[in-house]
């Protein structure tokens, strides 16, 4: 016996294949587990990518989950040949093996949320000698669809989207006396003189034109727009000289100036405005039009903007540091989109002098250059265009609103929860 | 006899005897994590690209393929994996009705989409005493977000 314990030839064998057999046991459980998180990883672009193709359709539901059950096979197609099924706002897409697609196109019961949930089983290779023959794994998308319907701050100028080149007030190409002079949601010379000094505060609401005819773009009634806010803005026709004139004269006239001039006029600089010296667009890290949600059908193509060379409208990047918000020399300026199939205004006169409808589709956000002293009051208004990172805060600590704190600031399709 | 009943440095062969088939093992988890973890990242890559695609209007061909691919390079790029070892099947704005260069898809969403498809060729597990090759691929397909 003695003999037997003290002869110790082959315990490194048993060590090993007791270790081995712990090691093998591990490997196979992240053999599964790798697997559950790569079946998860395509399920989130499933979801992420159905979602946003389908919020797009509200507030019609049936189609919002159609499309979206539509992008989802696109994505996975192994589940194609199945039909969906809907109920009342919900509706479900499943191969009847346990993998589905769950849509809850008014999630929370906002009409424009949409909920995508993407169920898929995946089967285990290993862990069935456990007794595990599947994992099932879950990824849930939460997107909605916004438009603009208010603001502060806004300078009555509407650009339209992607064509703006910073001319905020050189008519040479556009009408002599109107250069997209937009209603501050008041008719008048006087209530625009106000919106020029202190930007349009409140909601777009629409007085005049025809109530019965629908937005083709989102299926609401514009009717709506006379009784709640909506995306829709008249415009200020005439000749808008004199009041734009006073306007800017008041909005320049800010004892809280980092400067004066001739003991009257702001002279913010950029570089003050910014607190740190302004960047050159080309100086965005690869990816951040992406990130940042940068729209080229907005703004124009990202790459153009980047190499733009255009004298009067310069384009800055900015994440960062801290910024004079309250500075009069920083404004907004929505981006309009004008569409004689939605343009419920009397379809007199042509943009920018006639009365007409325009959209609000996003904005830019820009520093007034021009004019920089009061003798330059009247003559051409310049502005460069500064393409703002999320980082970028106010001196107050706050993190910079291109309009403000009364509503949305972007339109467009976004994903809340991913 | 004596020979035999001499135990010093058994433990030593049996190791050497057991240490190849423990460094197969680690070797082996190893290079299939790496595996799974770059195909993983080509997947979130598809998707941001994708996504950024879906934006790009006018959709220019010749052009927005490359700008697309770039968000996926610098996704790519942030998980220390070689862009340069993985491939563009297909970047393209497909309409309507209309055909991949990914033969196996055909747009019938009633919508333009975005197709971004990603292949790793012959991506090298290295199992120690031998090796073998595989191809990791990724793809997403976005909505086409038309202009407003």
């Amino acid at each position: 016996m003695r003999q037997l314990f003290d002869d110790e030839r082959g315990i490194s064998a048993i060590w090993v294949a007791v270790v081995a057999l712990f090691l093998v046991a591990s490997a196979a459980l992240a053999v599964d587990t790798s697997g559950a998180f790569g079946t998860a990883q395509t399920d989130q672009t499933t979801a992420d990518l159905s979602c946003l193709a389908g919020v797009n359709e509200l507030p019609d539901t049936s189609a919002g989950i159609n499309l979206a059950v539509a992008y989802a096979v696109e994505n996975w197609p192994e589940v194609a040949g199945n039909s969906v099924s809907i109920s009342g706002t919900t509706g479900t897409y499943a191969d009847g093996t346990g993998n589905e697609v769950y849509i809850e196109a008014e999630h929370d019961g906002d009409p424009s949320k949409m909920l995508v949930r993407v169920t898929e089983i995946q089967e285990t290779w290993f862990a069935k000698v456990m007794g595990q023959d599947e994992i099932t794994v879950v990824q849930e998308a939460i997107c909605f669809h916004q438009e603009v319907r208010n603001g502060t701050g806004l300078l009555p100028i509407g650009a339209l989207a992607g064509s703006w080149n910073g001319d905020l007030f050189d008519c040479a190409a556009k009408v002599t006396g109107n250069c997209g002079a937009m209603s501050p949601g008041s008719n008048g010379a006087n209530a625009y003189r106000d919106a020029v000094a202190n930007g349009i505060v409140g909601d777009f609401i629409k007085h005049h034109g025809n109530q019965n005819i629908a937005d083709p773009d989102t299926g609401f009634a514009t009717i709506d727009c006379f009784a709640s806010p909506c995306n829709v803005s008249e415009t200020e026709p005439g000749n808008m000289v004199g009041p734009w004139n006073q306007g800017l004269s008041i909005r320049f006239d800010d004892p809280g100036a980092v400067c004066v001039e001739d003991g009257w006029f702001n002279c913010d600089s950029l570089d003050q405005v910014l607190g740190a010296a302004a960047n050159p667009l080309s100086s965005a890290p690869a990816g951040t039009e992406a990130a940042l949600g940068w729209h080229n059908t907005l703004y124009g193509t990202y790459a153009a903007a980047q190499a733009a060379s255009h004298p009067n409208a310069q384009h800055y990047f900015f994440n960062g540091g801290t910024l004079d918000c309250d500075s009069p020399r920083l404004a907004t300026v929505p981006i309009v989109a004008q569409n004689q199939n939605w343009d419920i205004g009397d379809g007199s006169g042509s943009w920018p002098n006639g009365r007409k409808d325009m959209k609000f589709i996003g904005f830019y956000t820009i520093y007034i250059r021009e004019p920089n002293t009061i003798a330059d009051i009247g003559g051409p208004i310049d502005a460069d265009i500064i393409w703002f990172g999320p980082d970028s805060k106010c001196i107050t600590g706050e993190a910079f609103q291109p309009i403000g704190s009364l509503g949305p600031v972007n339109q467009g399709v976004w994903l809340v929860d991913s | 006899m004596r020979l035999s009943a001499n135990e010093r440095g058994a433990a030593l062969i049996e190791a050497a005897l057991v240490l190849p088939f423990l460094l197969l093992l680690t070797f082996g988890i190893w290079t299939t994590a790496r595996a799974w973890n770059i195909n993983n990242t080509m997947e979130h890559a598809a998707r941001e690209a994708a996504r950024y695609g879906a934006t790009v209007d006018p959709w220019d061909s010749g052009a927005s393929p490359g700008d697309v691919r770039a968000v996926a390079d610098a996704d790519l790029a942030s998980s220390a994996i070689d862009t340069t070892a993985i491939s563009t099947v297909c970047i393209e704005l497909i309409a309507d009705g209309g055909d991949s260069c990914d033969t196996s898809h055909t747009n019938a969403t009633g919508t333009d989409q975005i197709l971004v498809k990603l292949r790793y060729p012959d991506y090298k597990l290295e199992f120690l005493f031998f090796s073998t090759t595989i191809d990791l691929e990724a793809s997403a397909i976005s909505r086409h977000e038309a202009a407003p």
